[in-house]
């Protein structure tokens, strides 16, 4: 037995436990998990629009804004000007009650953010980036968690809205998968990320732990995990829908990824004293040092693939050199023997392909149960999506997460 | 701060589903590598039966001098078929993680119904002079890091030339007094090694060499 296949085992144990810890709090929350609280006492709530060159997107978000199932007169917006150099500020003038806020100089999402907050005087703080938009009952669906006062934030459930290149239609069942992992995460109560598409907090605890990070690169991590080491409660709601823009081409969604990853690891860095620590709960005890765990196991099976492939092609040039370059067939049988594959690197045997099948079948399981309590009505006819989600992610996700380590390692310059 | 709640019975229970599902999951894995250590071990049977069939065949022919080379042809042919079928299946079978405790034997097993059959082959091929090649190829497991490509080679070749060459691949590690008879008899010390028509040749042999020294 070789080392390549004990490892493979092993990960795929995990990712067998991980999926089981998962299902379980799924399976035993079943009911919560969908039960939508009402709020005792109406809040206020100021929205905070960054922008910074939103002359697309600003008019959609805003409108959908004003036309929120809410009380007018709990509501306030406040779009922050971050230096735009296009029409963004024409267009956000022509909106009656909305507020504009204008910074000359461009400093970011999280400085935005902050300088719009002294202005804030409602309970709570809704953040929407400008090229979201927010379903009507958008509001009235995430509210009522607040009604719990350890609560801090609520994270909203993001669907994409542009699915017309491939990249948008991995990056839709992804968006949908997401939604039930962070109500499962909030259940387990370790959120470490409050998404700036519709992520609502109590203005009193934004103001007390002093405001967002303008150093992070994910703000909106650093503060969740703030919130956590802080003893505060972030939860999810699963329906109350906002539509947000992913990037439509590789080099977009390279570009965000490795932002969100790094920002990642940086957190957990910064961070640190969380792990391991059994007052901060699960997220400390549990889900910080899977995540490094599942992490590190996802860029060692990576590796072990591109090693795999490299020694593999070489392996069939030399041997086909051997034969003068004639043409020959892979001989296919169909009986049970079909199921040894010896691929020199790894020489994957019976046991180690069952466990892997099983493995995958789980994660299929897991991934479907994510999108059917989306409660997407087109779902059969975009099975497909899903079908291209499930080949292409996690080759495509643990490359990501390969390069965002490989950047740190080498300290490439962090950028937004 | 409020201390927060540890779900340790979410841990526990996944963790013992997880170990259900794992140990399941190398449970049906051992099934069909029972599965198929049996349908080795069945095939061998066949092969035992049909080289004793063989064996009597050619008895009966030398002791009443009659002439049955073509039926002995035909039947030598579907008998290498089957050897090299059943070769296949013993040395993927040898890679599983989780083997048969008793595979041990039916290698060996094997591996002496092959010699077995090497002999009747030099028989036939003396009393019916065949000019089919001979090739004795010891290979090995461990320290062999030609094998793989030799191995390649000549089953290419075997299957571009199927009437012209006869390979007997032995593993030169296994503890057999007849193989070490063998072995003794050409000498033979490393991996890979080739006996062509009772000639040893060392090392690795690529295709155009092959070519050189096996008569087409």
């Amino acid at each position: 037995m070789e080392i390549t296949e004990i490892f493979f085992l092993a990960f795929n144990m995990l990712a067998i436990y991980l999926s089981m810890i998962w299902l379980v709090v799924y399976l035993s929350n079943r009911k919560n998990l969908f039960r939508v609280p009402v709020a005792k006492k109406i809040p206020s709530v100021t929205f905070l629009v960054p922008a910074f060159n939103e002359e697309k997107n600003i008019e959609n978000c805003l409108n959908h804004l004003l036309n929120l199932d809410y009380p007018k007169n709990k509501m306030k917006i406040i779009v922050i000007n971050d230096g735009s150099t296009d029409r963004t500020v024409e267009i956000v003038k022509k909106f009656k009650g909305v507020i504009l806020l204008n910074k000359k100089i461009r400093g970011g999402k999280a400085d935005a953010l902050n300088y719009a907050i002294k202005f804030v005087d409602t309970d709570l703080i809704a953040c929407m980036d400008a090229d979201s938009f927010a379903a009507e009952n958008y509001l009235k669906r995430i509210v009522g968690y607040f009604n719990d006062n350890g609560v801090s934030a609520i994270t909203s459930a993001i669907k994409v809205k542009n699915l017309n290149t491939i990249y948008g239609k991995i990056q839709w069942v992804e968006y949908l998968v997401s939604i039930v992992f962070r109500k499962l995460f909030a259940v387990l109560d370790c959120q470490f990320v409050v998404p700036g598409a519709g992520g609502i907090y109590r203005t009193s605890v934004i103001k007390e732990i002093g405001g967002f990070d303008p150093k992070s690169l994910t703000e909106d991590m650093e503060i969740a995990l703030r919130m956590q080491s802080r003893g505060y409660k972030i939860e999810s709601s699963l329906d109350s829908y906002v539509y947000t823009e992913c990037p439509t081409n590789f080099k977009g969604l390279f570009k965000q990824r490795m932002r969100w990853y790094r920002g990642y690891l940086e957190n957990f860095k910064k961070y640190f004293y969380l792990f391991l620590n059994p007052k901060y709960g699960n997220l400390g005890m549990f889900f910080m040092p899977m995540t490094i765990v599942w992490i590190g196991g996802i860029t060692i099976m990576i590796l072990i693939q591109i090693w795999n492939y490299i020694y593999q092609a070489s392996n069939s040039l030399m041997m086909w050199n051997l034969i003068n370059n004639a043409l020959t067939w892979p001989k296919i049988s169909f009986d049970i023997f079909v199921f040894n594959i010896d691929s020199l690197v790894m020489s994957v045997t019976t046991t180690t392909i069952v466990v892997g099948l099983i493995s995958l079948a789980i994660g299929l399981i897991l991934s479907w149960i994510g999108i059917k309590s989306a409660g997407i009505e087109k779902i059969k006819r975009r099975r497909i999506f899903y079908a291209i989600y499930f080949i292409i992610y996690p080759i495509l996700f643990s490359f990501f997460w390969l390069c965002a380590i490989i950047m740190d390692i080498l300290r490439v310059r962090k950028k937004w | 701060m409020v201390k927060k709640r540890i779900n340790w019975e979410v841990y526990i229970i996944a963790a013992v589903i997880t170990l259900i599902i794992f140990s399941l999951g190398i449970g049906l894995g051992y099934f069909i590598s029972n599965e198929k250590y049996s349908i080795i071990k069945n095939d061998l049977e066949e092969l035992k039966l049909q080289q004793k069939d063989i064996e009597l065949e050619l008895l009966l022919t030398n002791s009443m001098g009659e002439n049955s080379c073509n039926s002995l042809k035909y039947e030598i042919d579907k008998l290498a078929v089957l050897s090299s079928k059943l070769g296949d299946r013993v040395g993927m079978y040898d890679s599983e993680m989780i083997k048969n405790n008793d595979f041990y034997i039916l290698k060996k097993q094997y591996i002496l119904t092959l010699i077995e059959f090497w002999s009747y082959w030099e028989l036939f091929k003396k009393n019916c002079n065949s000019s089919v090649n001979t090739v004795l190829y010891f290979y090995a497991i461990k320290n062999c890091n030609d094998c793989q490509a030799q191995g390649f080679v000549l089953s290419f070749l075997k299957d571009k030339y199927p009437d012209r060459i006869m390979v007997f691949a032995l593993d030169k590690d296994e503890d057999l007094y007849s193989l070490n008879l063998l072995k003794n008899m050409y000498n033979v010390t490393q991996a890979p090694t080739l006996v062509i028509n009772n000639k040893k040749y060392e090392g690795m042999k690529d295709m155009n060499q092959l070519k050189e020294l096996l008569v087409l």
